[in-house]
């Protein structure tokens, strides 16, 4: 067994080599995975295009790009003004109002299609610029933005979530259901850190707007349509009635149909959509098959166990753990988005998960948290860079310096999520007893 | 004749890896749809979204890998190796396409002998439709022929812009 540590170190010292090197995360991983396959556990390369072919011949996994298809028509078509000018008239009289409405319009935003990229660069070109007009001070204004998007892979349906059911073998419509409340508390703590920021600093945000109940009742005739589509999609899959990627398909579908009643949906935009999401499916599903093909390898040399063994006998508790394994995901989330991360560490940290009994479902959701925390920390924020896109005049420094305070709200959000499981898995297990 | 080996190639990358696999994902659509209603209106499920909707992820997957990494789709750390200087990021970058581009032989091979396997034990798929597993498994061959031509041009472009008196960026 000796030997064979340092081939498995050899082999983890060469991903981290290729990676630095800027060679793509999907090719590095491919070249561990294959380099270990020949020279490790001898077998042939025809393993390599069998265990691709069995990891994405997956019907639950086809909800990925009917979601990100659905994502980007919503994006590209801009509809979402209507949206968060509705929710606007509702959330906009607390303190801090515009920056509340994003926060809430993100949320509602995951609860269609769940992608984070879209939910950042929609509003980005949508409420920044008013709220800019409104002297909203920058940082408060894209810190609301950026933080917002962590809210779309915890809220139902969530893309993230669906990679991870699928690739692990656990009920999507489980983890689903699992992500509702935290998804719902952890915007409430978004909007109370918007409350107590400009509480503190009146300076962040001008005097709030008080709307008239016509007017309230109005924007809420136009929000219809999305509330259509939301229980279109969430209704299907929580009442049992379709699969999540046959609620995938209506999802797409309805946002066609929506953004043509809207006159917004041309030809250019539903291939350019389209187009995005064969990237989008591409490059995240081959790291997912490559991956695959790393635990293979390694379960095969008998090198998994022997990790799982010895992180289970540290000393320093279940709990203390999954705080390591947090760690590791701040640090990694500089360089990792939550997707690659997810495929890159997976193939270790679940069977240690399972090892020390923690349920599956739960740990998916922390995971997210855990994993989305990146999308807005430096200097890897996956959107932090969407966002600088969508603002080039604004620096990077401001984004982050308004990012920054929402990590604190996330974190209390997975302290609550380890106080109170019960937030996580109580909806999942309702949904299985039928009430 | 460089420029247009590169511009066949990337004509062919745009069309097979890119818009025949971005109407794919449409017709997923389609298809799913037209699942559910069969299930519910016409009270007859096809049973045909299950397997067919698989087949096609894995096109849309494999099939555009080279249309991905032609459009920079693929994520990277370039945090490292963005601290280099120009012309070592450039030759860094040289030398990744380079190990990418080699990555296509066991792809290639790999395939290859899934697909004699498939034919030596006339492998079908478990549900009604008893597809032969070759026809579903030869997207992953198709895919990596198509990203090795994308890396032959991305090889040429790179070789072009080194030739350039002004010096590269990639």
């Amino acid at each position: 067994m000796g030997t064979e540590i340092y081939i498995a170190l050899l082999l983890v010292f060469l991903l981290f080599l290729l990676l630095v090197m800027g060679l793509e995360i999907g090719w590095s991983v491919g070249i561990v995975a294959v380099t270990g396959l020949v020279w490790y556990v001898d077998q042939p390369l025809g393993q390599l295009a069998e265990t691709s072919f069995g990891s994405l011949n997956s019907f639950t996994l086809t909800a990925l790009p009917l979601f990100v298809f659905m994502g980007g028509i919503l994006g590209n078509t801009g509809v979402n003004d209507r949206l968060f000018n509705a929710i606007e008239k509702w959330v906009g009289s607390l303190p801090g109002g515009l920056a509340c409405s994003v926060i809430c319009g993100n949320a509602v935003f995951g609860a269609m299609c769940g992608s984070t990229i879209a939910a950042t660069a929609t509003f980005g070109k949508i409420a920044f610029p008013v709220m800019e007009k409104k002297n909203y001070s920058p940082e408060l204004a894209l810190g609301s933005i950026a933080s917002g998007t962590v809210l779309a892979p915890l809220i139902p349906p969530s893309i993230l979530l669906i990679l991870y059911g699928s690739w692990q073998g656990l009920s999507i419509v489980d983890l689903l259901a699992a992500g509702l409340i935290p998804g719902l508390t952890l915007m409430s703590l978004f909007i109370i850190t918007v409350i107590v920021m400009v509480k503190m600093n009146p300076s962040l945000a001008p005097a709030t707007v008080a709307y008239t109940w016509s007017e309230k009742f109005r924007a809420l005739a136009d929000a219809l349509p999305f509330a259509g589509v939301i229980l279109g999609v969430l209704g299907a899959i929580f009442g049992g009635l379709m699969t999540p990627t046959e609620a995938a398909g209506l999802g797409a579908f309805l946002s066609i149909l929506l953004t043509i009643g809207y006159r917004k949906l041309t030809f250019a935009i539903v291939q350019t959509s389209l187009l995005d999401t064969v990237k989008v499916t591409s490059f995240s599903l081959f790291i997912m098959a490559m991956s695959t093909l790393v635990s293979h390898v390694f379960n095969s040399a008998g090198i998994i166990p022997m990790i799982q063994e010895f992180v289970i006998a540290l000393p320093i508790g279940k709990y203390g753990i999954m705080i390591m394994f947090f760690v590791m995901y701040f640090f990694m989330g500089m360089f990792f988005d939550s997707w690659s991360m997810l495929f890159l560490t997976f193939p270790f940290v679940m069977p240690v998960i399972i090892g020390l009994d923690i349920n599956p479902i739960w740990w998916g959701i922390v995971y997210v948290m855990a994993g989305e925390q990146s999308t807005i920390t430096p200097p890897f924020g996956l959107s932090l860079f969407v966002l600088r896109g969508v603002v080039p005049w604004h620096s990077m420094g401001t984004i982050v310096r308004g990012s920054l305070p929402f990590l604190i709200p996330i974190y209390i959000n997975v302290l609550l999520m380890f106080l109170f499981p019960q937030l996580v898995l109580w909806l999942p297990s309702v949904l299985r007893g039928g009430g | 004749m460089m420029d247009k080996i590169v511009r066949i190639i990337e004509k062919i990358t745009d069309i097979i890896g890119g818009l025949l696999q971005a109407w794919t994902v449409f017709f997923l659509m389609v298809l799913v749809m037209l699942e559910v209603l069969a299930r519910y209106v016409l009270q007859s499920p096809l049973s045909l979204a299950d397997e067919l909707g698989g087949y096609m992820l894995v096109s849309i997957a494999f099939v555009g890998l080279g249309y991905t990494w032609k459009e920079n789709g693929h994520v990277r750390v370039e945090l490292v190796v963005n601290l280099l200087p120009d012309k070592w990021k450039s030759a860094m970058r040289f030398f990744t396409l380079i190990l990418a581009a080699l990555f296509c032989c066991p792809l290639i091979i790999g395939s290859f002998q899934m697909l004699q396997d498939s034919i030596l034990f006339q492998s079908r798929s478990g549900s009604w439709l008893r597809t032969p597993l070759v026809y579903p498994q030869s997207v992953i061959l198709i895919g990596s022929i198509l990203l090795l031509l994308q890396f032959i041009a991305e090889i040429i472009k790179a070789v072009i812009s080194f030739k350039q008196p002004a010096g590269g960026n990639d």
